[in-house]
Parts: C-alpha cells; structure tokens; sequence
C-alpha cells in the first residue's frame, strides 16, 4: 500500500510538476518575453529620443550661422546623443540582423556626423558651405528614416511579441488551469482510489476487530492482497484464531470448571486479603444460603452476617486466623435467607500468590442434613437400646407371667367353685396377669420382639374395610378424609398390626385437635433409588406410602426428639401411656420400614407418612390358620413330652400342667441335657417343648442334634422373642412348630394336641 | 566680555573666512580647454576626451573640452569663453604664442615615433594634376586660414611656385574647417586639389585605403611641431606644472598608457615656444605677418 500511496502521490507530483513547470516556463518564457518587449519599448524609446535628437540636430542646421544658431556644443552633443542611442541599442540586440541594423544605423550617424562637421567647419564658400548643408541634411534625413523605418519594423515586432507573448500567457493559463483540473481530477481519482482500498479493508479489519471486541470468536478477514492492509489481515486472522484457540482452551477448561464448580453442592468462595471482595463465588452460595452470588459480591460481610448467633463467637475465633498460612475446619449453624437454620462443614486454607499472601479459599458444605441423620443414628441407637432393654424386660417378664399363669390356671382348677371369695380374688389376679401380659406385649412390639404374621394385603382395600370403624373413633367436630392413589401395590404386612398403627396415629391426632379439625389418610406409591433408600437405612425399591395428617397444634421441636420413646407423653397422666407412637416405630420398623415426620409451627397440624415395602404381585395368600380354631379339639393325652427349659419356673409348672393333662414328661435345664435325656427316652418321647434360648446348648442345635437320631420326633419351640428372633436362629426357616411366651395354658395344650394328632410325615418333610 | 573671548571670537571668525577661501579655491580646480577642428568635431571631441578624463583622474582638477568650429575662434575664445588652454595647432600655436602669451606644456608624440608633422598638397588622381601648373583654374580646398598644414603651407608653396593670387589662380576655392574635411571633399570631387596634415591623412588613409589609391599627393611641407597644450600664463605656476608633470609622466603608469594608446599616440613629451620656429618661418615664406595677420576665414 505503501507503494501505491507513493506511486499515487508520485504521479500526482509529476503531473502536477509536468504541467506547473510547463505552466512556469511559459510563464518564465512569457515574463522574458514581456521584459523583452518592455526592453524593446525602452528600445523603441531610445529610437525616438535618437528621432528626436536627430530631428533637433536637423532644426539647428537651419540656425547655424545665423545670430540664432544653436551653439556648437549642444549640437554636437546631440550629435553625441545619436551614437549613445545606438550603443544602448547595441547592448541590447544581439541578433546579427539587428546588430547589422545597428551598424549600418551607426555608420549612418558616423556619416551624419561627418557631414555636420564638415557643414559646421566649412567656411569662405556659400555654394560649398550650401552643398555641405544639403549633405547633411540629406544624411540626417537618410538617418531619421532609417531610424523611423527600424522604429516602425520594431513597433511591429513589438506588436507582434506582444500578441505572441499574450497567446503564450493564455496558453500558459491554460495549461496552468488543465493542470489544476486534471491534478485535482487524477488527485481526487488516486483520493477515491487510494480510499477504497485503504476504506474498503480498514471497514472489514474495523468490523472484524469490533467483533472480537463484543467477543465473537474466530472471527476472519477475507480481504487479501500483497499490501499492508493485507499483511495486517492475515496477522488478524492468525492472531484471530491463536485467539479462538485460546478462548476454545480457556472454554474447554473453564467448561470444565464450570461443570465441576455448577454440579458442586459445596459453597466454594475466594475472598480477598482484606475481606473486602469476593475473588470467585460459587453460584451453589445460593443453594446454601439463599443469597445470590451478586449479593454476596456487593456485600461480602454478608459471609459473616448469615452466621448463626450462637455460633458467631466461634466464627470469630476462626476469622482470627485469618491471614495464618494452614488449613481449619469448623462446623457451625447459619441463617438462610429464609430463616432456616443449615449447619456447614467450612473448611479454609490461606492463598499466597507470588508468596504473598492473598486471602482464604473456603469450601462451605451443606451437613444440616448428615446432622439429621447424624441425630436419627442416636435416636435409633437410643430406640435400639431401649427396645432392647424393653425386650428384655419383657422376655424374664413373660417367662415369669407364664409361670404365674400357669400355676394360676392349675390353681383355678383346685379352688371348687363354692370358694367365690377365692374365685374372685383369682380372678383378679388372673386380670393383672392379664394386663402385665398385654403391657410385654406391647414392649415386645415396640422392641420388635413380637411375633407377627405377615401378609400380602391391599393397604388401599382394608383402609377402606375399617374405614367406618375409624369414623367412629374420632369425633364428629373432625372431618375424615381416605384418600387411596391409584397405582397401588401390595404390602406385606401384618394386618393387626398395621390396624393398631393407624389406631394410635389417628387417636393422636385426634388429641392434637382439641377443637375440631381436618384428619386426612392417604396412600401412594413412592420409589427410593440407591441413594435415597440407604440415606433411610433401607432396601431400595418402591414403598407404599401412608400418610395421617392433621391441623392440630403441631409437635413442638424440643418433643420431635422424643416422640418415639417408650412412655414419653405431653398427655396428662392418664390420657396416655407413652406407648402409642413407641408401638408405632416398632411396628413399622419390623415390617422393614421407616417413618418421617413432618410438623410445623404451633398449629400448622402433623403429618406421619409411613413407608412400608411393596410385596411385588398383588395377590392375597391364605392366612395362617389361628390356632385358636383348634380351641375344641380334646387336651387329654398320655405320651411322653420332653421338656428343655432353661427356666426352672417355667420347666416345673410345664411339668405340673402336662402331668394334669396325663401326659408323661422328660424335663432338662438346657440343650445338652435335653440331647441327652432324648438319647435315654428317645423312644418314648413323642415330642418335644423346648426353649428357644438356652445356655450351653441353644434350641436349634439341641434340635438339630435330635434330628439326626431321629428324623420323627415332633419338636414345638416355645420362646419369649419375637419370631424374627426365631429366624435369625433358623428356626422359622426349617418350618418348625412355634408358640410364644408367656403360652396361654390352653393354646399350649390345643397346639400339643394337635402336634401329636398330625400325621408324622408331615413331621418329616 | 574678556579680552580672551574676544580673540576666540576673532579666530573663529577667521577660520571661517580661511575654509571659504580655500573651499572657492577648491570649486575653482577646473580648466576650461579648447579644441580646434583638426578633424571631425566629434571625432575630435572624443579623441580629446581621453585626456581631458585622465588629467581629470590624475590631478582632480575638473577638465572642461570646448570644441570650436574654427582654428583662429581660439585665439578669441580664450578671452571670450575664459579658457585656461587648449590644445593648439602648430600655426595656432605660434600665433597664439605671438599674440597672447600662451605657453606650451606638452605635446605628443605621435604612434610612428615623430612628435610633428607635416602638411599634404594633394589631388584626385584621375585628375591629372601632377603639379602645381596643373592646378590652375582648378577648385582648392583649404582647411582654415590658421592651419599651417591647410593654409599657411600651401600659400607658401604656391608663392613659392610664383602664385601669389590664389583667388585668380585657382577656379574656386574654400575653407573646409577641417582636415578630413578637406581630404573628402577631394575624395568627393567636391575640390580638386586639398591640402591637410599628414597625421589625418594617414589615419583615413588607414581606414579608408581608397584615399591612397585615388590621391596623389604633389606637395610636402617641413615638419612642424604636433598640437600641442597651451595654457594662459596668468595659469597658476602649480597647475602649469601638475598639468605638465601628468602629461608628460602619462606612459609611465598603465592607466597612461591606456588612454595614450587610444588616444594613438606614444608619450607626451614638453615643448616650448622655440618649437614653433619652423611655423614661423613657413608664414614668412607665405608673406603672413603673424602678429598682424587676419587669421579668421572669409
């Protein structure tokens, strides 16, 4: 470009230069010939000052010698005049013709002069001094037309030069004015041109570069040639891709870190060493928090605000070590922008830069719910516990109800009916019995120590089965809603128990509407996948859900806690056992499912939504056959019974009940010696009541043993667990016969009874 | 007022007076120098003018050339036109010598070494007049009564020759005031016999050769001192001098020798008005009384 620019401006020049310095020579030509016509006008008036003097010279011959002639002097001086004229002339012309001009003009002064003199000088002869006279006057006359004629051919000249000269100035003007036009004509071409190509590509590489500027990528110029401007878009375009490289490398990982830090979960945040400015910001701040990135960048003491006010103190003490080169972890509660209290894991490290230092990198995780779950552990462990403890209670409880009762049932045969005092009293104690039984009962439940007999039932159908039974235990100021989904499964339950549930939440919530209300039971089908199932403790796989809802006055938040423990109540003293949410959690938890527990403020009402497993095909299966169906067959026998009982109670009135019965009995404190006293009478003994749980030698084994010697023997297991407690020991698997503690007299006989009566291939399969 | 003051007074006054004096004596260095015809006035004047200007540059006194249309004006104008000298033919020379008292400083010394000349009778060739016999009823052309060259000479030679009328003798004759005047009227047939010096005759000759070939010349005179410069005796004695001392001294300096080339001559050499005897004695020869004779033409 740079060559076009000065070839452009070069031709300009010579252009200009070609037709200024023809312009300027003829102007020159033009002004030398005016200062030659001038010349020949100062010329022409040498001529006429040479006329003159000649023509005075001339008028004075007349005078000489008269009292009026002139004197000598001035003629001759005159006379002097006419050869000056010519050397004047001479200094100026210089062309041999005017030269040749002038000479002969000279000569003819010289002859004039002659003459005169010899007219002047002459004397003594008239005629003589009178030819002299005419001699001179005829050379004066020869020179003055001599000089008139070169004055006239000279006017001509001059005449003629000034109208040459006058054309050559209008030629001169006209050549100066084409060369103005056709300068200025080509200037402004080579201008047009010259902006072209400058503007054509300096608008693309301008587009081009406000493009990248408004941050288009690979952005290109397709304007090539060999000038400058080409030279500058190819280094665009190379620079222009070097860019788009660069940008792609600088998506590619800020893509990277974008996918990493907008999937984080984590609160991750920079801030500067004056904790002034957030350098980064993670958007998940909002997830936590509430409060968007911009508002933590427009106030970053919002950091500091949204901690909890208990936990600021700690906070603060943390921020003490601001600027210390290590890394802390803290765990401390905030504020959310919606008032909800979350606990963070936050964890910081001091960044140097260069070696100097240049603020904190934090990692803020959200652990309100691992702290949940972290306090769920405890209440389950603390659950765990007590069901335990209560279990065990339980089981020393019912074996001593069992012995009460049954000596209670023998007594009651002893005492003839006249003795009604003694009725009465047994009757009494019979009741108490009772109650202590029905009191494990419920221990064992809530310890999941009960025996149940599962089913796969229609939740949906048999809410609506005990629907109107429901209606009439709550109060007519409350309004019952069943709302059954639609996509049910069966669940595989025990459907007492899942009665008794439902029975306990609605009385609750009954109590938790004083004044009227809404009750709502629900259902639905609900899925947990892998993460969900085991952030419950549970097997992943579709629930039905049973949700019992109210608008009473809520669960106040200290309570939550506490709710599922045994005989915690805020009823009065005899409004409640402390029992009823206890049985539920037992219940609930031993059909292998979970509750979570949904209440708001004072008097937004409570929603317990149960999850039970879905038993995978709907079909009902036949129910077990109640043993009490049995109730009519005869209880008298006569073979002989092995009984291994660790409790000696309960061994010796087993004893005393069969023996009243006419049965014959073996008994042995454990495993080993019920082994043993079956090897002595292993024909005799028809069957065999033996513990669950036994020192030495547990029932299974012993039993096992026994099967080896003989594959007949009838054994009925009787235990004070629960029947899950049976299948952990392989029991329930094996198909063995089972009667719980503390063994109602009469279902023991039924059940004894039936044993002996029932083919013994059966037995053996 | 002191009698000191006084005299300061007095000498200022004569100081003034003193300055005034010299100053008009200074306004006074100019001479006023007469030319006589001896050739073309103009001619003459320019010749002259050589000199005139170097005196001028040599001495800076002021030199006026007045050129007069007739050899015997000058004796006149010395009075008239106040000159202080002029350059002086030889018979103008020793008759203003004669009458006048002028006295001779310097005269030239011409380009073929001779510090005189001479003076020509001369006629056409075709003319055939040889002698002074064939001269009879023939127009002569003289120069100027006071020439010994154009006049004086001839009035000899032809009383010599036992002419003594020329009037009668010859058919016509006049005074052509110059001596190139007189040799172009014979070259012109304006006249038939001339006379002249022979210093212009030679320098037309040189420039005309036409003048050798149709001239004859009949008659020589003796030499005769060049024209020569005189000056009035009342001149200062210090002007007399410095005009003496840089004519003469001219060829010793370029800017002398210059203005002697052009003016066609060698040197200057002084003269004196013994130099003018021959003059005097070719007037006696001719019967002028030079202190009585009437020099000026008819």
């Amino acid at each position: 470009m740079k060559k076009v620019i000065y070839g452009s401006l070069g031709l300009v020049f010579v252009l200009f230069s070609i037709g200024a310095g023809t312009a300027w020579f003829m102007v020159d030509h033009t002004t030398s010939r005016l200062a030659k016509i001038v010349e020949m006008h100062r010329v022409e008036d040498l001529r006429r000052g040479l006329i003159i003097h000649i023509q005075t010279v001339q008028t004075d011959l007349f005078s000489i010698r008269t009292p009026l002639a002139t004197d000598l002097t001035s003629i001759t001086n005159h006379a002097a005049q006419l050869d000056n004229a010519i050397a004047n002339c001479l200094k100026c012309h210089h062309s041999k013709s005017s030269c040749r001009r002038l000479c002969e003009m000279q000569a003819l002064i010289g002859d004039y002069k002659m003459a005169l003199s010899y007219y002047i000088t002459a004397s003594a002869n008239a005629a003589m001094i009178e030819e002299y006279r005419r001699d001179a006057f005829a050379a004066g006359n020869r020179l003055l037309a001599t000089a008139q004629q070169m004055a006239f051919e000279a006017g001509l000249r001059i005449e003629e030069q000034t109208k040459k000269t006058l054309l050559r100035i209008n030629y001169a003007k006209l050549i100066l004015f084409v060369t103005l036009i056709f300068s200025f004509l080509l200037a402004l071409a080579i201008a047009v041109y010259l902006f072209k190509r400058i503007a054509t590509p300096l608008n693309e590489i301008l587009m081009a570069t406000k493009k990248v500027a408004k941050g288009d990528r690979g952005v290109t110029i397709t304007f090539a040639d060999k000038t400058e401007f080409g030279d500058l878009a190819r280094n665009f375009n190379i620079m222009s891709q070097a860019l788009q490289v660069g940008y792609e490398k600088l998506y590619e990982s800020e893509s990277k870190f974008r996918r990493l830090y907008e999937f984080a979960t984590d609160w991750e945040y920079w801030i500067d060493e004056n904790q002034e400015r957030l350098i980064f910001n993670s958007p998940s701040c909002e997830q936590l928090t509430g409060y968007s990135s911009d508002e933590f960048e427009q106030s970053p003491d919002l950091i500091k605000l949204i901690v909890h006010p208990d936990d600021r103190s700690l906070y603060d003490l943390h921020m003490g070590e601001f600027a210390l080169d290590m890394t802390e972890e803290i765990e401390f509660r905030i504020i959310t922008k919606n008032g909800k209290q979350k606990w963070i894991s936050h964890r910081c490290r001091a960044i140097f830069v260069d070696n100097l230092f240049a603020g904190r990198r934090v990692s803020n995780r959200d652990i309100t719910e691992s702290k949940a779950l972290e306090g769920e552990l405890r209440q389950a462990q603390k659950m765990e516990s007590l069901g335990l403890l209560a279990g065990g209670i339980a089981h020393d409880f019912n074996n001593l109800l069992t012995v009460i009762s049954g000596y209670l049932a023998l007594l009651q045969l002893e005492i003839p009916p006249e003795n009604i005092k003694s009725k009465r009293y047994l009757d009494q104690i019979l009741n108490s019995a009772e109650r202590a039984k029905n009191l494990t009962s419920n221990l064992l439940v809530f310890s999941r120590k009960q025996i149940i007999n599962m089913q796969p039932f229609s939740l949906n159908k048999h809410l609506l089965q005990i629907y109107q039974l429901l209606k009439r235990i709550v109060r007519e100021d409350i309004e019952l809603n069943l709302e059954c989904c639609q996509d049910e499964q069966f669940v595989f339950a025990d459907r007492n128990q899942i009665d008794q549930v439902v029975m306990n939440l609605i009385t609750n919530a009954k109590d938790a509407m004083p004044q009227g209300g809404k009750l709502n039971i629900a259902t639905s089908l609900v899925s947990f996948d892998e993460v969900s199932a085991n952030k419950y403790d549970i097997n992943p796989g579709k629930y039905m859900s049973l949700a019992v809802s109210d608008t009473g006055h809520g669960i106040a938040e200290e309570h939550l806690i506490h709710i599922f423990e045994p005989f915690f109540t805020t009823k009065e003293r005899y409004d409640g056992t402390g029992l009823g949410l206890s049985i539920v959690h037992g219940i609930i938890k031993q059909h292998n499912g979970f509750i979570k527990v949904y209440t708001k403020e004072w008097g937004w009402g409570t929603t317990f939504r149960l999850y039970l497993p879905v038993y995978g095909k709907n079909s009902e299966e036949k129910p077990d056959i109640c043993l009490d169906e049995k109730s009519e067959i005869s209880l008298q026998g006569v073979e002989t019974i092995l009984i291994v009982e660790d409790d000696e109670n309960i061994r010796e009135m087993m004893q005393e009940v069969l023996q009243q019965y006419g049965y014959r009995t073996v008994c042995a404190e454990n495993g080993q010696e019920g082994l043993e006293k079956y090897v002595l009478h292993r024909d005799e003994v028809k069957l065999i009541i033996m513990d669950v749980i036994m020192p030495k030698m547990n029932g299974l084994d012993t039993y096992n043993h026994i099967r080896a010697l003989s594959s007949q023997v009838k054994t009925l297991f009787m235990s004070g667990y629960a029947q899950d407690i049976l299948t952990s020991k392989g029991i329930s698997e094996a198909g063995l016969e089972f009667i719980a503690k503390p063994v109602p007299f009469q279902q023991l006989l039924i059940k004894i009874r039936t044993m002996l009566d029932q083919n013994v291939e059966m037995n053996t399969n | 007022m002191s009698h000191e003051g006084e005299d300061m007074k007095k000498a200022i006054i004569l100081s003034l007076c003193l300055s005034l004096l010299l100053s008009l004596a200074a306004g006074a260095q100019e001479l006023k120098i007469g030319l006589i015809p001896e050739q073309n006035v103009f001619a003459q004047q320019e010749r002259y003018r050589i000199i005139g200007d170097y005196i001028e540059k040599q001495t800076g006194i002021k030199v006026h050339l007045l050129i007069l249309p007739r050899y015997g004006n000058i004796l006149e104008n010395f009075k008239s036109a106040d000159m202080d000298g002029a350059f002086l033919g030889s018979f103008t020379g020793a008759l203003a010598a004669q009458k006048m008292g002028i006295e001779f400083l310097a005269r030239p010394v011409n380009l073929n070494g001779n510090s005189t000349y001479c003076g020509y009778i001369f006629a056409r060739k075709g003319s055939k007049i040889k002698d002074v016999r064939d001269m009879k009823q023939k127009r002569i052309v003289f120069v100027d009564r006071a020439t010994t060259a154009g006049y004086v000479f001839p009035l000899a030679y032809f009383k010599q020759h036992g002419i003594s009328d020329i009037d009668a003798y010859f058919l016509a004759n006049y005074f052509a005031g110059s001596h190139d005047a007189a040799i172009q009227a014979v070259l012109d047939g304006k006249a038939d016999v001339g006379c002249a010096k022979d210093t212009v005759y030679n320098l037309m000759a040189d420039r005309n050769p036409a003048i050798k070939a149709k001239l004859r010349i009949i008659a020589v005179s003796p030499m005769v001192p060049s024209n020569g410069l005189g000056v009035r005796k009342e001149l200062s004695v210090e002007i007399k001098q410095k005009l003496s001392e840089t004519l003469v001294g001219m060829h010793k300096n370029p800017a002398g020798r210059k203005a002697l080339q052009d003016f066609r001559a060698l040197r200057f050499i002084t003269t004196g008005n013994n130099d003018y005897e021959p003059v005097l004695k070719i007037a006696k020869q001719a019967g002028i009384d030079v202190l009585t004779y009437r020099y000026s033409n008819k």
